[in-house]
């Protein structure tokens, strides 16, 4: 037996040698040809140069290997239109787009390839309607209501009632509140508020009622500086710690505040982008929350407020020291 | 005529703005677009251990706000002190111990045009008609800040609140946690001490403040014109279902002097306070006890009887909110008073029941207006009914810019000695009988109308100005009028005088360029047309300038000055012989200071303060004593 395997060999081995290594010329050309995916990024804010550099790093190092062009999303003379054509004319398998201005230009504009964004707000949701790709995929800065109450309350274990005030584009969020928070046994005093004069009033009406003011993201309460300045003021006064989201703010006087790390909503988003690349054609939506929320704890604010936190809350949350005047 | 007319205004722009809700009026704007850009752009920082820098959004009304910040760096050992930077007010110094604080021009001794409010509690003293600052059974460390409305809320407040509300709110427990103990003294035997102790467990909280005050008198360093101990205790709770009820009872003891119409007379006085508080969401209901008991030299040279005022006052208050959609605020309640007096000022007891029912609603058709109707119906039993309505609209094209209409009547019911006064003083030789005060129970109220048009500017939250243009008609004004020589003996009876009318701005800028500077200043015009004084001649300032800054430097000192400077007023006085004379009062400039500093430990910090710094030696009131300067050392200290 083993005699005529050994004479096969002889007639046929060199047949069989020219084979394989044709197969495998075969597979080697395949693999110089990388899939090819395109970062448009949004301008001017560090945020989206530290989450598209975190893409670039993690999509660099990634198998099979990719080739990534980054551009910044700038529309000249020819408008959107030209910009978009100009991306799609190289043949891209994939456009990652990072932030709200180059993602809502590209889901209006790019149709055919999938779309991974990143570092936008507001989601998918908000985005306008009528876009002409159902592939999209994306990670927002969203933290979920839940996750955003749950981390106060482990902050601030001897909260008992919890003010809010929100506008009225706000309305799901207060519900998802409502019902988290009486889960939890803790009771919310919202306030809807029509316009950003009422604020001043509805703060004071509520802040003599409350343990903590929660701060969500809200356009009402944080788009007017003015308006900011006054409820931390107001709060720092009347002794109420804050809950807010940002870093920012924690900064600017708030105890406590979430925010994302944009390092990991870069890896996220990379590894966001090789489960589409993954799963071939066909249209389909993914879109996550940030899987890594950071508590910030202004040191200052929160001592001068005689806040409580635990150790265990304070050994996993990010101090903040402000440089104070004094 | 024109009171009729002005009647007829009022009437007339509040049904405007009660009728407006009904005019279809476009649709809100849509709210800011939610995008992380929100997030992203710098934020200044607001809150330091080096500052916590005033609040620039307020209130658009025309409200000055004193913030517990402000009080602690003016070093003020008296809320007078501290009203005196406020513009529109006018706040005279009669004595070392005894001030009086008006709005608008319309200043006297004995004060009783504006209602003082602490934590809600009318301190208004019935027996008057007015409040006695020294009798407030408060320290400065436990007042968290102080609202004042300087313009006519009897819509809202009833009687008193003639020519504006100042409202004294002071620290919850939560906002105390700890305690602070701080004594300060200096020039003119002052001596100030007080402590301060509150804290919060669950849902129980309590606050206990005892304190002391002596002083000597500018003129006289053996006579003391204060020396009063006073305690104050609160405690809260809140239930489960968020109904939150507090106690609270307070007291002051001591001797206090006070200038009555031609000298300065010492009273021993302990007035007391007792007051329940019930928050059940939109639904509030106070109830509270105020009750005085003085004792006095006679008021008048040459007087034998000592005087004797016993007084108390229940007063129960309910209000309730309703919120109508995002659109309406409507707020209803009721006001029951029982006042009881007993004085040899007087003819007998009297006792008397006082009722009063209002509404306000607040309109805010789209989020740049704001409608605020309201009127409040009050019964007197003398008087009879009183009607204030008041009306106001605010609009704010842009979050920087708020300009504000409003127009208001109100009413200042007579006081028991208004009414009831009976009391013979002498006469100097060779006049063989003396003067006799009566009162008189047919008074009318006094009343005011006011129309006021402010603009509020601030284009970055460090700097903001605000222009107000006020004019008012003021009349039926009460005051003892001419003596009466017609039959032999002597009389000066209570009258309703005359009217007056008056116009005048106020401007305020606000700066804060650094974290550790900030500068506020303000200027404020009046020009009253007298035709309510026996001698129709007094004139209050017609220009007032006030001065503040705040300085923090990073090696633990604080440095705070302000500078107020009070043109010439015309005064008129009564003589001994019971008639008038016209005395100016010249302008004058004072200037206070203080330096603090923080030795590295944040719970003690040492000062020094001076008030009318460089001993101006001036008359304020031209019977009064001339303001010297009482420069103070301290300390204070927090656990």
């Amino acid at each position: 037996m083993l005699f005529c395997l050994k004479k096969y060999f002889e007639i046929y081995g060199n047949y069989l040698l020219i084979l394989g290594m044709g197969i495998l010329a075969t597979a080697g050309t395949v693999r110089a040809k990388p899939a090819r995916v395109v970062l448009v990024k949004s301008p001017v804010w560090e945020e989206y140069e530290q989450t598209s550099r975190a893409i670039v790093s993690s999509l660099g190092s990634s198998q099979p290997e990719l080739s990534i062009e980054e551009i910044v999303f700038e529309t000249g003379s020819g408008g959107e239109k030209e910009f978009w054509q100009k991306v799609t004319e190289s043949g891209p398998e994939l456009i990652v787009t990072v932030g709200t201005a180059s993602t809502r230009s590209a889901i209006n504009s790019v149709t055919n390839i999938p779309i991974v964004f990143t570092t936008v707000l507001d989601g998918f949701e908000a985005l306008p309607a009528g876009s002409s790709s159902a592939d999209i995929h994306g990670v927002t800065l969203a933290i979920p209501v839940e996750e955003q109450l749950k981390i106060m309350k482990e902050a601030l274990p001897d909260i008992r009632r919890v003010g809010y005030l929100y506008g009225r584009n706000s309305a799901d969020v207060y519900q998802s509140a409502r019902e988290y928070t009486s889960r939890q046994g803790i009771r919310l005093i919202a306030i809807e508020i029509a316009s950003e004069r009422d604020i001043p009033q509805a703060l004071r009406e509520i802040i003599g009622e409350v343990d903590a003011l929660w701060m969500p993201l809200d356009a009402m309460i944080y788009y007017n500086q003015n308006i900011r300045h006054f409820i931390l003021l107001e709060c720092f006064q009347n002794s109420v710690p804050i809950m807010a989201v940002s870093k920012k703010i924690a900064m600017a006087g708030t105890p406590l505040a979430v925010d994302v790390d944009y390092e990991d909503i870069g890896r996220q988003t990379a590894e966001l982008v090789l489960k589409r690349l993954a799963k071939g054609t066909g249209p389909s939506t993914d879109i996550q929350h940030p899987r890594k929320v950071l508590l910030y704890i202004n040191e200052w604010v929160s001592s001068s407020l005689g806040l409580n936190i635990p150790g265990k809350v304070k050994e996993k949350a990010i101090s903040i020291s402000v440089k104070s005047g004094r | 005529m024109s009171v009729t007319i002005l009647k007829r205004g009022v009437t007339g722009f509040a049904a405007v703005i009660l009728m407006i809700p009904f005019i279809t009026l476009q649709a809100a704007p849509p709210e800011p677009e939610l995008t992380e850009e929100l997030i992203f752009q710098p934020i200044e920082t607001v809150i330091t251990a080096g500052r916590t820098e005033q609040s620039i959004e307020r209130a658009p009304a025309t409200i000055a706000v004193i913030s517990s910040e402000e009080i602690k760096a003016s070093g003020a050992l008296s809320i007078p002190e501290l009203l005196r930077q406020v513009p529109g007010l006018d706040v005279m110094t009669v004595s070392s111990s005894h001030s009086e604080v008006n709005a608008r021009g319309l200043n006297q001794l004995l004060s009783n045009k504006m209602l003082v409010l602490v934590d809600g509690r009318s301190t208004y003293f019935d027996f008057f008609g007015g409040v006695i600052w020294q009798a407030l059974p408060i320290v400065m460390d436990q007042i968290d800040r102080i609202e004042i409305v300087r313009s006519p809320s009897s819509a809202l407040y009833g009687a008193n609140a003639f020519s504006g509300v100042i409202n004294i709110i002071t620290k919850t427990p939560r906002q105390i946690q700890g305690g602070r103990l701080k004594v300060q003294g200096g020039e003119n035997s002052t001596l100030y001490s007080s402590f301060v102790q509150g804290n919060r467990k669950g849902d129980t909280g309590y606050r206990v403040v005892l304190g002391t005050r002596r002083m000597d008198s500018f003129s006289d360093q053996d006579t003391e014109f204060e020396d009063v101990a006073l305690g104050n205790f609160y405690v809260d709770h809140r239930f489960d279902n968020d109904a939150k009820l507090s106690m609270e009872a307070g007291l002051i003891r001591g001797t206090i002097w006070q200038n009555v119409r031609l000298e300065d007379v010492k009273f021993k006085a302990t007035t007391s306070y007792t007051k329940m508080n019930l928050d059940y969401g939109p639904f509030t209901l106070q109830a509270f006890w105020n009750r005085g008991d003085e004792t006095s030299d006679p008021f008048f040279p040459g007087g034998k009887e000592d005087v004797e005022i016993l007084y108390n006052t229940f007063d129960l208050e309910a209000q309730h909110k309703v919120d109508l959609g995002l659109t309406h605020t409507f707020i209803y309640g009721t006001t029951y008073r029982f006042n009881t007096i007993e004085s040899s000022l007087i003819d007998t007891e009297h006792k008397q029941n006082l009722i009063a029912g209002y509404f306000q609603d607040e309109y805010r058709p789209v989020p740049e207006v704001s409608l605020l109707a309201g009127v409040r119906v009050d019964r007197h039993p003398l008087v009879g009914v009183n009607f204030s309505p008041r009306g106001s609209m605010i609009y704010a094209p842009t979050p920087s810019h708020t300009l504000r209409v409003s127009v208001g009547r109100a009413f200042r019911n007579p006081s028991f000695t208004d009414s009831y006064i009976q009391v013979e003083i002498p006469l100097p030789p060779p006049s063989p009988v003396g003067m006799q005060l009566v009162g008189e129970p047919d008074l009318d109220s006094e009343k005011i109308t006011t129309y006021e048009l402010g603009f509020t500017y601030f284009p970055r939250h460090y700097f903001r100005w605000e222009i107000d243009v006020f004019a008012y008609k003021f009349s039926d004004y009460i005051a003892l009028g001419a003596p009466d020589f017609s039959s032999g003996i002597p009389v000066q009876s209570c009258v309703n005088l005359g009217s007056a009318t008056a116009y005048g701005f106020e401007l305020i800028a606000d700066l804060i360029p650094a974290s550790w500077l900030k500068f506020s200043a303000n200027y404020s015009f009046q020009d009253l047309d007298n035709k309510y004084t026996v001698l129709q001649q007094q004139s209050p300032p017609k220009n007032k300038v006030n001065f503040k800054s705040f300085l923090s430097l990073p090696s633990g000192f604080s440095a705070s000055f302000s500078a107020s400077f009070v043109g010439k007023t015309m005064w008129e006085i009564p003589t001994p012989e019971g008639t008038y004379k016209l005395v100016p009062t010249k302008s004058h400039t004072r200037c206070d200071a203080r330096l603090a500093y923080n030795p590295g430990k944040k719970n003690l910090e040492l000062f020094v303060a001076a008030f009318n710094l460089f001993d101006s030696r001036h008359l304020e009131y031209p019977l009064g004593e001339k303001v010297r300067r009482r420069a103070t050392a301290g300390m204070s200290f927090s656990f």
